[in-house]
């Protein structure tokens, strides 16, 4: 049997921390509570794809996406924020995320989003 | 007091019949004295001529008795003339003073102390009383004469025209008594008849004079009764005195100037009435301006919160939207008989999940209503300030969160309840807050604190809320001008200038005053004082948090 890529979804927010988990339960999902608590999990759960929230206590995503390149900067990121601003989503983009979602996003989205990022 | 201080303090009727009283009966009494001093006096002058001219009859017709010294032939002389009313007593003396003859009313003595006048044509008048008389009388006393030819020797015995000379001799004197009793009853008689006429005519006089007076004074009077009542205020009344004279031309003026200060008043009060409605419709203006003001600077603070807010929303909209649809592609999957208990508690976890979060949103989108609410007028209710941080904390944590803000609360449970607009206290709230945000560029804490002051205010004490952040502080040359409206530091587009000014209005309204307390590059500290009404209540609340630290109290 293949090994599972490992996804880290990192936010805040529990409840999405456990959707996204139930969604894609064919993967091999890890936590992370917020951006330092990403940063810590990352070298140990080296993980195939990233999902992180921008907005976060302590450290946030923008923090989470520098510190995955400079570990691995072939890491694929998707970014999942609740503000809708085209900013943030450039940002994030200039920063090495390939795939942007938008609260509350349908898990068709998550989905092919995640598949898309997998597959390169 | 002095007799002029006495006499200034008495009503005017009074002074004008005193005066015109004493006026009256002072020239009376002053013209009746003249008038008996000079009827007295022709009554003596009158009875001395009468008597003047009675002697020198008498010692004319004497002459021939005298000179042969007969008592009879004087007595029938006299006779008639003693039996005068005014005639006390007539007495012929000769030369040598010897009484030749006399008459006299009955019982009376004579007296005897006139020497005999030496001169021819001399009369002599003097003022006696006889002791047994009350009255005194006038004694007159002419000399009698008597003419005689002597003839020198040679003529003696010659006929015809013969040149002698005569001698004119005193051969006696006749005495005269003029009693003044029966001329003095008679003017005594006139004069008590005009003494009469006189008090009549003065009591006449003073009771005219009392008419004229009251015809002057009543109605001054009158008008100093109805210039009393103007003063106080009544200003219905007129005069109603119709007459022609200086008093008519007093009252008409008076019933004028009366009209014209009911003129002035009636302009007075239309200008008041209309002063008020003015003010009124200007203080509703007013009101409505400041409520519009509130509300657009609570607008602008809405529109900071949205993207927060936003935020706030479409997380738990994320878990929303992801279980149902999650769960409804596991169900239609799944065929009905196949769903486990497993499966089963899952999708009610789910489902718990979804309500949770919808709860969540109902709480968002209920806490940024009441934020929102425009209130045109100040509507208090009893507030829970406690509870009222607490939500606007809900509504503003995300924007410090991203801002890197430790939020530390220290709500003291003794607070008490307060009569407050809970809107308007939020709005305020919200705007310290944001402002220490924007203070806190880099991050920063930010201590919000609650307490009971019982040492202020009037009645239970205070309530006393105070935001303290470590921010970039507020310039000391700047302090004065922050509560001012549309004084702001921030660049334009950033803010209305409006947050301050319009929270300080909100608590000033609410009785209440709002200081700042700041070090530049130190930090800043807003202390909003809002003093209790009559009863202050406790709040119950088990709400009491110290220090502690917003990611404990921030999921």
């Amino acid at each position: 049997m293949s090994q599972q890529p490992c996804i880290l979804v990192v936010d805040d927010e529990e409840i999405i921390r456990e959707f996204v988990a139930e969604v894609l339960e064919e993967y091999d999902i890890a936590h992370a509570e917020d951006g330092q608590d990403a940063i810590d999990k990352i070298p140990d759960v080296n993980p195939d794809l990233i999902i992180t929230d921008i907005k976060m206590p302590v450290k946030g995503g923008e923090e989470v996406i520098r510190f995955a390149k400079k570990y691995n900067s072939s890491i694929p990121i998707i970014v999942i924020t609740g503000y809708t601003s085209l900013d943030i989503a450039n940002e994030c983009v200039r920063l090495g995320a390939i795939g942007f979602l938008s609260k509350p996003f349908t898990i068709v989205q998550l989905r092919d989003e995640v598949r898309k990022c997998l597959e390169g | 007091m002095s007799l002029l201080g006495r006499f200034n303090n008495l009503s005017l009727r009074v002074k004008f019949l005193l005066t015109l009283s004493i006026l009256i009966i002072g020239s009376s009494f002053l013209v009746s004295y003249y008038l008996i001093s000079k009827h007295f006096e022709t009554a003596e002058k009158g009875l001395i001529n009468k008597g003047s001219a009675l002697i020198k009859i008498l010692a004319s017709n004497c002459e021939y008795g005298t000179f042969i010294e007969n008592e009879i032939i004087i007595d029938e002389m006299i006779g008639a003339t003693a039996s005068a009313d005014d005639i006390t007593y007539i007495v012929v003396q000769n030369v040598a003073g010897e009484i030749l003859a006399t008459r006299s009313q009955k019982d009376t003595i004579i007296p005897n102390d006139l020497p005999i006048i030496k001169e021819i044509d001399s009369l002599v008048i003097r003022k006696i009383t006889l002791p047994d008389q009350q009255d005194y009388l006038y004694e007159l006393c002419y000399p009698v004469i008597t003419t005689r030819s002597i003839v020198s020797r040679e003529n003696l015995g010659s006929v015809g025209k013969s040149r002698g000379h005569t001698v004119t001799e005193i051969i006696g004197n006749v005495r005269l008594g003029l009693s003044t009793s029966n001329t003095f009853a008679e003017t005594t008689q006139n004069i008590q008849g005009a003494i009469i006429i006189i008090f009549l005519v003065m009591a006449v006089t003073i009771l005219l004079t009392l008419g004229i007076v009251n015809l002057i004074t009543k109605p001054l009077e009158h008008l100093a009764v109805s210039a009393e009542k103007i003063a106080m205020g009544d200003l219905s009344l007129n005069t109603g005195i119709e007459r022609n004279d200086e008093i008519g031309q007093l009252a008409s003026s008076f019933d004028s100037m009366v009209d014209s200060l009911k003129a002035t008043r009636y302009e007075i009060e239309e200008y008041n009435r209309t002063l008020e409605e003015k003010i009124i419709e200007r203080t509703k203006e007013l009101e409505e301006a400041q409520s519009q003001l509130i509300q657009t600077e609570k607008m602008a603070a809405v529109g900071q919160l949205s993207a927060g807010v936003a935020h706030e929303l479409n997380n738990p909209l994320g878990g929303i939207l992801g279980y149902s649809q999650y769960t409804l592609e596991k169900m239609n999957r799944q065929p009905f008989v196949e769903v486990t208990e497993k499966d089963f508690e899952t999708y009610k976890k789910h489902l718990r999940d979804i309500e949770t979060q919808t709860r969540r949103c109902k709480t968002i989108v209920q806490n940024l209503l009441k934020f929102s609410r425009s209130s045109s007028k100040i509507d208090k209710t009893e507030v829970n300030v406690n509870a009222t941080l607490l939500e606007t904390i809900s509504l503003i944590e995300h924007q410090l969160m991203m801002h890197k803000i430790n939020l530390a609360t220290d709500f003291s449970n003794d607070v008490p309840i307060i009569q407050a607009n809970s809107g308007m206290m939020q709005q305020v709230f919200t705007n310290i807050i944001i402002n220490a945000l924007h203070a806190m560029s880099e991050g920063g804490n930010l201590l919000i604190t609650s307490r009971h002051s019982p040492t202020l205010g009037e009645f239970s004490g205070a309530v006393e809320i105070s935001f303290a952040d470590d921010g970039c502080g507020i310039p000391e040359e700047i302090q004065k001008n922050i509560f001012e409206p549309f004084f702001t530091t921030k660049a334009i587009g950033q803010g209305t200038g409006l947050g301050l000014s319009v929270s300080y209005g909100i608590i000033r309204e609410h009785g209440g005053e709002i200081k700042v307390e700041s070090i530049e590059d130190c930090g800043t500290t807003f202390t909003i004082i809002l003093p209790l009404e009559k009863s202050g209540e406790t709040v119950d609340t088990d709400n009491r948090t110290t220090d502690q630290n917003i990611g404990d109290k921030i999921k």
